[in-house]
């Protein structure tokens, strides 16, 4: 069981092996997620009962709570994947980095302004300065400082490892500024804006969101990985495996 | 007293150097020539502890302490000729009146009070050899140390070679220029 | 221990020579500051509200500013790969340098925003409060500048700012709010203590990590 595991773990650092496994999974990971996507869209905005309190407003839940969810996941997943590179030197932990923080970025993004857009109807205001909104634009700082990162040095290995500390730093550094933002807002001003009231939600209300959770995280693994095959045909390209690879094609 | 083992040497999955293997133990001075970008600077860097990321092994028995030259000066611009030697981190504790005789000997005595932003290329090469001969290392490594100097010099920096190899130390120095001395060489080209 | 005293001597002749070290400093927190009443409204109610938040902005983003070049000359010149050669502890000469930085450009600073009471009609009573965060809080700024300015070298603009701003917020939240808890009769001291303890806290980890992120330039 554990030799498996170890076998697992030395392959997953492997990118040919990997290009290879991506390959095959990436047209069924488009297909489903693009399909649970547009599914639970379609369900979630025209066929879900609509909200006794809020109407039809609230439907925006079904693109923003995917979108804040994954785009703190990737996060997580980014610094676990900087501190295997910091301490076990596993190449593609550095090309995972650098190849998910747009992705994460951008659904960052989404959800910032899903989120304002169904603030501004309900509760009106387009944005609030309380410790969720605050950590998630910081949240969206730390990604662009990463993408920005990319390009300062000339070495790979360091613009990698840069990264990786950022990633850390960043990691250590969200929940503070959510907790510090929290505890000043709470002293200052009672917390009237909170975005997660769905714990009594109606089950068919709930069957939607989580088909759309589930599709939007699957299209993140099936951008992630489109993107990390041209982060490695990138890096790799002048290697005899890639070459061997295109020629065979 | 200096040995290496296969040493290479990547940047960014490129081999600058592969399989470099030679022991400095009896000789004392060694001049490193290749071509351009054979890797003579890379290796430099790397024996004085600025690259640490080679491959293959490196060993340093005896040494107690090391003077790198490279090719950047390390002057700062807005400090005298005098106080960049005071205060270069390569040196001990040295009196003033060490540097002005160094400073005689190299001619440059008359702009010791001068920052150093407004010297030639020479000249600022010629406060490093100041600082090379105020030193007391006993392993010398030297990135081209003649560039840049004029012919007078170069014959003053060859008695400082065998005034610091009187004393004990070893020097490895990489240079285009040519000598009569036979020092032995590590030639970069074959590992390339 | 005398060679970092010789790195130290070394490090404040370099800086008080380029007078534009402390001058730079002074005139960004100047103008800055004079924005403020003309951009917002010069009505002494409204200011001497919004004057804890506006100084500290202000002073954060000076440091900002000035921790920007920390290394860059170093290494453009080589004496970061001397450093590196001589085997030295990188940890107490970065450490040295960002003493010296905060000397030349924080310390100027935090006298000058006494003055905030009269150009931000800052009451008397926030003076102690002010001074005090600032002194412990912008240390720790510096650290976080410290390591933006390793990482980025002054080339790449978009590093610095983007991540020594959210990691001062904390510092910034708990400084600002020292000042209006002594303003309204409350408390400050936990304020400070907690910024004590992050600096104290902090202090070891982000210098290694600058130390870090300098020899990444090396490879």
């Amino acid at each position: 069981m554990f030799q498996r595991l170890k076998n697992f773990y030395h392959k997953l650092g492997s990118y040919p092996w990997f290009y290879k496994i991506s390959g095959k999974v990436i047209p069924f990971l488009g297909f489903f997620s693009i399909t649970l996507i547009i599914i639970s869209s379609i369900w979630g905005l025209f066929f879900s009962p609509t909200d006794a309190v809020q109407g039809d407003v609230y439907r925006i839940i079904y693109f923003h709570v995917p979108a804040v969810s994954v785009s703190q996941m990737i996060y997580y997943s980014m610094s676990v994947a900087a501190a295997v590179f910091l301490i076990w030197r596993m190449k593609m932990a550095g090309v995972y980095i650098k190849s998910l923080a747009p992705i994460g970025a951008a659904f960052t993004f989404i959800g910032l302004m899903s989120g304002a857009i169904w603030g501004q109807p309900t509760w009106g205001t387009w944005w609030v300065w309380d410790a969720r909104l605050t950590s998630t634009l910081v949240l969206f700082l730390f990604y662009l400082a990463i993408i920005g990162m990319q390009s300062t040095f000339a070495s790979r290995k360091s613009a990698d490892t840069a990264v990786s500390i950022i990633t850390l730093v960043g990691v250590v550094n969200l929940p503070i500024v959510k907790k510090s933002v929290d505890w000043w807002n709470t002293l200052h001003q009672p917390a009237s804006i909170s975005i997660s009231g769905e714990s009594s939600i109606s089950n068919e209300m709930l069957v939607p969101l989580l088909f759309s959770i589930l599709g939007v995280y699957l299209f993140v693994l099936f951008t992630g990985l489109l993107s990390m095959r041209a982060e490695i045909s990138s890096r790799e390209q002048n290697k005899e495996w890639f070459k061997k690879l295109l020629s065979k094609n | 007293m200096l040995k290496t083992a296969n040493l290479s040497y990547k940047f960014d999955d490129k081999y600058i150097f592969s399989n470099l293997s030679f022991e400095i133990a009896n000789d004392s001075v060694f001049k490193l020539v290749g071509d351009n970008g054979s890797g003579k600077s890379t290796l430099l860097k790397i024996l004085s502890g600025i690259y640490k990321n080679y491959e293959g092994e490196l060993s340093c028995l005896e040494v107690d302490s090391v003077f790198y030259s490279g090719h950047k000066t390390g002057l700062k611009n807005n400090l005298s000729v005098r106080e960049n030697i005071y205060f270069d981190i390569r040196l001990p504790k040295i009196s003033y009146s060490q540097i002005n005789s160094v400073l005689k000997k190299l001619d440059l005595i008359d702009y010791s009070d001068i920052q150093s932003a407004y010297l030639s290329e020479g000249q600022k090469r010629k406060i490093n050899i100041a600082s090379f001969m105020l030193s007391n290392a006993n392993l010398y490594l030297l990135d081209e140390p003649f560039n840049n100097l004029d012919s007078k010099t170069t014959d003053l920096v060859r008695e400082i070679f065998d005034t610091k190899v009187d004393s004990g130390a070893k020097i490895i120095f990489s240079s285009h220029e040519r000598f009569n001395d036979d020092f032995p060489l590590i030639d970069m080209n074959l590992f390339n | 221990m005398i060679y970092f005293i010789k790195i130290l001597k070394k490090e404040f002749l370099i800086y008080s020579r380029k007078s534009s070290s402390f001058i730079s400093p002074v005139v960004f927190f100047l103008i800055s500051i004079s924005l403020y009443p003309i951009g917002i409204s010069n009505d002494p109610d409204i200011l001497k509200n919004l004057a804890p938040g506006l100084i500290w902005i202000t002073v954060l983003l000076s440091t900002l500013i000035s921790f920007q070049n920390i290394f860059s000359e170093d290494y453009e010149d080589g004496s970061i790969e001397l450093l590196l050669a001589s085997g030295q502890n990188l940890s107490m000469i970065v450490l040295i340098k960002i003493f010296v930085n905060w000397i030349f450009s924080c310390l100027p600073i935090i006298v000058l925003s006494i003055f905030s009471i009269f150009l931000l009609y800052l009451p008397q009573e926030g003076l102690k409060p002010l001074i005090i965060s600032l002194l412990i809080g912008t240390p720790t700024i510096c650290l976080f500048g410290a390591l933006a300015g390793a990482l980025s070298l002054g080339k790449n603009s978009i590093t610095g700012p983007a991540l020594m701003l959210p990691l001062s917020l904390p510092v910034l939240i708990l400084g600002t709010q020292a000042i209006n808890y002594s303003l309204n009769g409350i408390n400050f001291a936990s304020n400070i203590l907690l910024l004590t303890a992050i600096l104290i806290f902090l202090l070891p980890i982000i210098l290694f990590a600058s130390v870090g992120a300098l020899k990444l330039h090396f490879n």
